[in-house]
């Protein structure tokens, strides 16, 4: 069973701060205060459960020998739901698991 | 107990160099950090955009590479283990439907026509055995069966149209 931790919510934070924006790894990380190896797998979570979809951006002209960045877009259904969670979580009010649907 | 100089040197000197080395060489050591993901999986080049577009100042180059080492630790080996078993499972699944070329029968009539469908494909190759191996049945086998059901040649021919049974009520 999944909970609802804190390291989750600060991502919902970080990412309902612009919610039709990308978002990119390090600048969640930066945002959200969590280490990668903590962020990276709620990401994949979230993209499997159809909350955020990603893409890859395209290189600059100048910059076509640099790594593309991979960055996350949150849809409808993430919108509502991490919304949701950020709401709960500033009301002070215990979130429950079924809150989240990860069950 | 004291250190001795040497001894008292060790340790600052290691976490200099690490420094140094994660400093200085960190799309090195990211590249070899990212090897503990399967192949092709996206991580491995988003880490590295990451890396080179975040704006990132030296320390935090240092930092970021010091924390993908763990992430990589953490997310690579059980990826690439689930990689693994995938990847037998597909090449099991396909020799099994390699051997089974065709599905399974549902009913029994299926069942039965199945099973004469193979009787027939056994038989047709016996007859292939036969042709290659020895063309001509011995005089014997010939003797044997009577005669019947066997033309000139020695090979077996379709059994009349009518059963025995018919044709003895006949009084053939």
């Amino acid at each position: 069973m999944r909970k609802p931790t804190k390291a989750l919510i600060e991502v919902a934070i970080a990412m309902m701060d612009d919610p039709s924006g990308k978002h990119w790894g390090y600048g969640l990380m930066k945002k959200s205060g969590l280490r990668s190896g903590v962020l990276y797998p709620i990401l994949d979570r979230l993209l499997t459960d159809g909350w955020v979809t990603d893409g890859w951006e395209e290189p600059d002209s100048s910059d076509r020998r640099r790594a593309r960045r991979r960055y996350y877009e949150l849809t409808d259904l993430g919108r509502l739901e991490l919304g949701a969670l950020v709401d709960l979580a500033r009301s002070g009010a215990p979130i429950r698991t079924a809150d989240l649907g990860w069950t | 107990m004291g250190l001795s100089g040497a001894e008292f040197w060790i340790f600052p000197l290691v976490v200099i160099g690490i420094g140094i080395f994660f400093g200085l060489f960190p799309g090195l050591i990211l590249r070899a950090v990212v090897q503990l993901y399967p192949r092709d999986h996206p991580r491995r080049e988003e880490l590295f955009g990451e890396l080179y577009r975040a704006g990132m100042g030296r320390v935090e180059r240092f930092e970021f590479v010091f924390q993908q080492f763990e992430t990589a630790l953490r997310e690579g080996p059980p990826m690439r283990k689930r990689a693994r078993v995938e990847q037998a499972e597909s090449e099991a699944s396909e020799e099994l439907d390699e051997s089974t070329s065709s599905d399974p029968p549902q009913t029994l009539v299926q069942a039965l026509e199945q099973a004469q469908k193979d009787a027939d494909a056994a038989r047709e190759a016996e007859i292939a055995d036969r042709l290659t191996s020895r063309p001509y049945l011995p005089l014997t086998d010939i003797i044997d069966a009577g005669g019947e059901n066997i033309d000139e040649t020695g090979f077996d021919i379709e059994p009349p149209a009518v059963p025995r049974s018919t044709r003895d009520n006949l009084g053939w």
